[in-house]
């Protein structure tokens, strides 16, 4: 073993996030080689045989075997590193900073600034400019990896589901390793706009799809194209470094590289049959949605580095909260926002000094990032002057603050509360676009366009899984303001997302508004102070939600691409592995005891109870969840029920059902244990007992703690209570499921014709596309045809033949096409100008040269003189 | 004998310059520009000799500035008159004023 591994273990992680990257660039290198020689295939010679033993015309299927190759190592690693990282917590010869960087290393990238080096007292003393860079800060975009429980339990999550992923897309694309591949989904002679399409695109068809490697528009029973077998694990390659290098990343800039890296890889992921209209418009609204929330991000990244003058996570931490260590027992001070008010002094410097209400003032208090002696450090708190005092006034820093002798600290600034807000909700916004939360919710349904895995691989381990991952990450950067926005936003998705789900016929449709939902449920954990069950949530939801995307895989592929839920029915005796393991998944996501959805989910609804105890007037954000619990049963049972048992709905389709090869199923398998047993802990019964959260409380930063000691203290309380309730509702919900579905009792026609009205608003989901189409869509095109019109012409192509060319336009003349033209013609005139000097004799020429000599000789003449 | 000084030599620079330059603006013949040019570079010639004379901290600089400049002005004749033979080749004529096909 390497001197460097024993010192750095962390390194490992570093190695096991380049190997998807390593995988990338080989397999996209050998790509463009075969690419460049394919012109000379038919000529002979170097470059031919180059080709064809790359393959040829036929997609290469060493390069699938070779990304999960990389994928499986990776998974190993990040397994031991695991196993690596937590034994190391058990070492007692280690202090809390050697381990620091055994775990964690950072470099500069790109150097903006030199580094302020002066001791913190002198840096004080340099008076006025308070806004100078605080000491230590180095002022440089820095790469780096962090190791903490969180961030090793989501490696290892990522890899292996990422692992199983790409052993099933091996059978899953199966088709595409074919050397011509024909798509149904294309009308190959003329695209034709679906019905759901909105009127505006109808009206202008998109253009004839480029046909993919020259080959022809083929027959009329489909497009043809060339199996792109290679090209879908480049993609999946790419996708799982990304979110590898997120998840380790110890500073906000490299997360937001990783965030863009991943958005476009979803992007390509998405719109993999691109030559279908709507997969390229699904692809394409992923992308823009991401676009408005990732812009809330760039402005709190913004915000972040003006104000606090790091990205890097701890740091960052370190300046807004308030130091940790305190041999004073005044502990519960710690990790706390402080807010306070800005006092200028006789001399004109600025102070700022605690309000005599605490939490009341403008400013937020921010902290040097390293202490000389942080033990030294006395509590901060109402208590902490009003004890001393009594009479309620403010107080100087000098003695609310820092009672011994420590005054000049306090100068180390502050940023004003309102900004810190801001800050929150840009990152917040970022991760409401990434992980699917209303209102930013409407490209994940769409998403589904994408192969069945790439659904899997964004639904559970990538992409949605980013959002969340980051709110836990900057947890502490969150003002309780800030935490109460996202416990309502994941409120109202959960619950919307659920009533949607519940009409929903697509197989995929179904299990893409169950993320939805379930992302609700983490982000409003992580908003009432559940930091360690949301993220638990997020772990153990990664697994079954993996299992149930490739079970609807494996369904789908077995019933010939039918995605549709009415057509399918009685499968259960054709495949069985896949139904018991969608079993699996839908009792882990119900929240079955033992299973380990039980266990995270029980946490959820216990933090949210404790919330709303302590906040009788936020008790909405217990409820929604309890009821959104019976809907999930409801909706999950019902997807399993509709497709496995029953009579068959439709015999063609039932038919020629099958199962799938080995290849699929062993993931499916696997990952159902995982889905059982991932959240087991000692003793199996007790929800709290559960091994995977007590790993995550380690990890937990002590700002939930600080922020949330009474809500913490009521989840304790009523915890049983909580589980109980969830317990019941789910029941519930199943046993309505068993009741309409299985044994069918009521029929659900009749209920739709009830509810006629309800069920219409909820199978066009709540209206969303449309109102978005109206406010957004409709007046950006409306305005892109208004400004084409205001242009000289209304295209720049040439007219048809047979009319006359249009005449210009007086508007565009008169505007900002009329000044660039006087601009262009102005600089022509004087070029025509300056020719008439340019005679071509050279008499001439000289007679200038003689001129301009005399003429400077006289200039130095008069200026020396 | 005396010394003559710096002035006359300046001056007779001064004279051979004018003379060169005028020949260059108004003869029409190339060889006669060339000749010109030639007086020119000599005007600058004397100038150089001239200082490295009557002032001691260019004595070697002057000098070798005029051997320098000589070299010069043996490779500019043996180039100018390439071109003038070329020129003489394509319109029969070695008239300046008729070479003005790149003007503006």
């Amino acid at each position: 073993m390497p001197d460097w591994f024993d010192a750095t273990p962390g390194r490992l992680y570093v190695v096991a996030t380049l190997l998807p990257l390593a995988a990338f660039v080989v397999m996209l290198g050998i790509g463009g080689v075969r690419c460049l020689c394919r012109p000379y295939r038919q000529v002979g010679g170097t470059a031919s045989s180059v080709y064809w033993l790359l393959g040829g015309d036929r997609p290469l299927k060493t390069g699938a075997y070779w990304a999960t190759g990389c994928m499986a190592a990776a998974a190993a690693l990040a397994v031991t590193g695991l196993v690596l990282f937590l034994s190391d917590g058990y070492r007692a010869d280690l202090s809390p900073e050697q381990r620091a960087a055994r775990w964690g290393e950072r470099v500069d990238w790109v150097r903006i600034g030199a580094a302020d080096s002066a001791p913190p007292g002198e840096w004080e003393n340099r008076g006025g400019d308070r806004r100078r860079t605080p000491p230590g800060l180095s002022l440089a975009l820095e790469l780096g990896y962090r190791i903490d429980h969180l961030s090793a339990l989501m490696f290892a999550m990522v890899t292996v589901i990422g692992t199983g992923i790409f052993v099933f897309s091996i059978g899953y694309m199966k088709d595409e390793t074919d050397e011509v591949v024909e798509d149904h989904e294309v009308d190959a002679q003329t695209p034709r706009p679906r019905p759901e399409d909105p009127p505006e695109a109808a009206a202008h068809p998109p253009a004839h799809p480029a046909h993919h490697d020259g080959h022809g528009p083929g027959t009329e029973h489909g497009f043809r194209r060339r199996g792109r077998y290679g090209r879908f694990f480049l993609y999946l390659s790419l996708f799982c470094f990304s979110m590898l290098n997120l998840i380790v990343a110890d500073n906000l800039f490299q997360v937001f590289v990783s965030w863009e890296l991943v958005g476009l890889c979803s992007f390509f992921l998405i719109g993999f049959y691109y030559e279908r209209p709507s997969a390229a418009r699904a692809a394409n609204k992923a992308f823009i949605v991401n676009r408005i929330g990732d812009a809330g991000f760039l402005v709190g990244i913004l915000i972040a580095w003006t104000s606090l003058g790091t990205l890097n996570f701890e740091e960052m931490t370190r300046r807004v909260r308030s130091p940790e260590r305190d041999t004073h027992g005044r502990l519960e001070y710690a990790d706390r926002l402080v807010r306070v008010n800005p006092k200028v002094d006789e001399d004109g410097d600025r102070r700022y000094v605690l309000p005599a209400e605490a939490g009341t003032g403008s400013h937020l208090a921010l902290f040097p990032i390293r202490w000389e002696n942080p033990r030294h450090y006395h509590g901060l708190g109402p208590h902490a002057h009003t004890s001393r005092h009594g009479d309620g006034a403010e107080h100087d820093a000098e003695d609310g603050f820092w009672p011994d002798a420590r005054p000049t600290y306090f100068s180390y600034g502050a940023m004003p509360y309102w900004l810190f807000v801001v800050m929150g909700l840009g990152i917040f916004l970022g991760c409401v676009g990434k992980s699917a939360q209303v209102p930013l919710h409407t490209w994940l349904p769409d998403a589904m366009e994408g192969p069945t895995p790439v659904s899997a691989l964004i639904h559970a381990a990538t992409m949605v899984a980013a959002g969340v991952y980051l709110v836990g990450r900057a947890f502490p950067l969150f003002a309780p303001e800030v935490l109460l926005v996202i416990a309502y936003t994941g409120a109202v998705t959960l619950f919307v997302s659920a009533t949607i789900a519940l009409v929903q016929t697509d197989i995929k449709r179904v299990l893409a508004y169950s993320t939805c939902s379930q992302l609700g449920y983490m982000m409003l954990a992580l908003g009432v102070g559940g930091w360690v069950a949301g993220l638990l949530h997020l772990l153990t939801h990664a697994f079954f939600k993996a299992l149930l995307f490739l079970g609807s895989g494996s369904v789908i592929l077995g019933c010939h691409h039918e995605q549709d839920l009415r057509k399918m029915g009685g499968l259960y005796p054709k495949m069985r592995v896949t139904a018991l393991t969608m079993l699996v998944g839908v009792l882990a996501i119900t929240g079955a005891p033992l299973f380990s959805g039980w266990y995270s989910k029980d946490m959820i609804i216990g933090s949210a109870l404790g919330f709303g105890l302590v906040h009788k007037e936020h008790i909405l954000l217990f409820l929604l969840p309890l009821l959104t619990a019976a809907m999930t049963g409801f909706y999950m049972f019902r997807l399993w029920f509709l497709a496995f048992t029953g009579k068959p709905r439709d015999e063609h389709v039932h038919a020629t059902a099958h199962e799938s090869p080995a290849v699929m199923t062993l993931p499916l398998v696997v990952l159902a244990a995982f889905s059982i047993g991932v959240a087991w802990g000692s003793p199996v019964w007790d929800a709290d007992a559960s091994y995977l959260g007590h790993l995550l409380e380690k990890g937990e930063p002590g700002a939930v703690e600080a922020q949330f000691l009474e809500e913490r203290h009521e989840t304790h309380e009523y915890h049983l209570t909580a589980g109980a309730m969830a317990l019941i509702a789910a029941a519930l919900g199943a046993g309505l499921a068993v009741v309409v579905y299985w044994k069918p009792r009521i029929d659900p026609a009749a209920i739709r014709a009830q509810l006629g009205g309800v069920y219409t608003f909820l199978l066009r989901k709540w209206y969303f596309d449309e109102m978005y189409d109206a406010a957004v869509v409709r007046p950006t095109v409306r305005l892109a045809f208004a400004a084409a019109a205001a242009d000289k012409r209304p295209t720049d192509a040439p007219p048809p033949p047979g009319q006359p060319e249009l005449p210009p336009k007086r508007f565009d003349l008169l505007t900002l096409d009329g000044w660039l033209n006087a601009l262009g013609q102005a600089v022509g005139s004087v070029g025509k100008g300056l020719r008439a000097v340019q005679t071509g004799q050279l008499r001439n020429y000289v007679l200038f040269l003689a001129l301009t000599v005399a003429a400077l000789l006289g200039i130095l003449l008069s200026l020396g003189g | 004998m005396s010394e003559l000084g710096l002035p006359p030599f300046l001056v007779l620079s001064a004279f051979l310059f004018v003379c060169g330059v005028v020949c260059v603006a108004t003869k029409r013949n190339a060889i006669g520009v060339l000749m010109g040019v030639e007086l020119v570079l000599n005007a600058a010639n004397v100038n150089f000799v001239a200082f490295a004379r009557y002032n001691p901290v260019f004595r070697l600089e002057g000098e070798v500035f005029a051997l320098m400049v000589i070299v010069l002005a043996a490779a500019e004749a043996a180039v100018a008159l390439a071109i003038i033979l070329n020129f003489y080749n394509n319109h029969a004529t070695v008239d300046v004023d008729k070479a003005d096909e790149l003007k503006g």
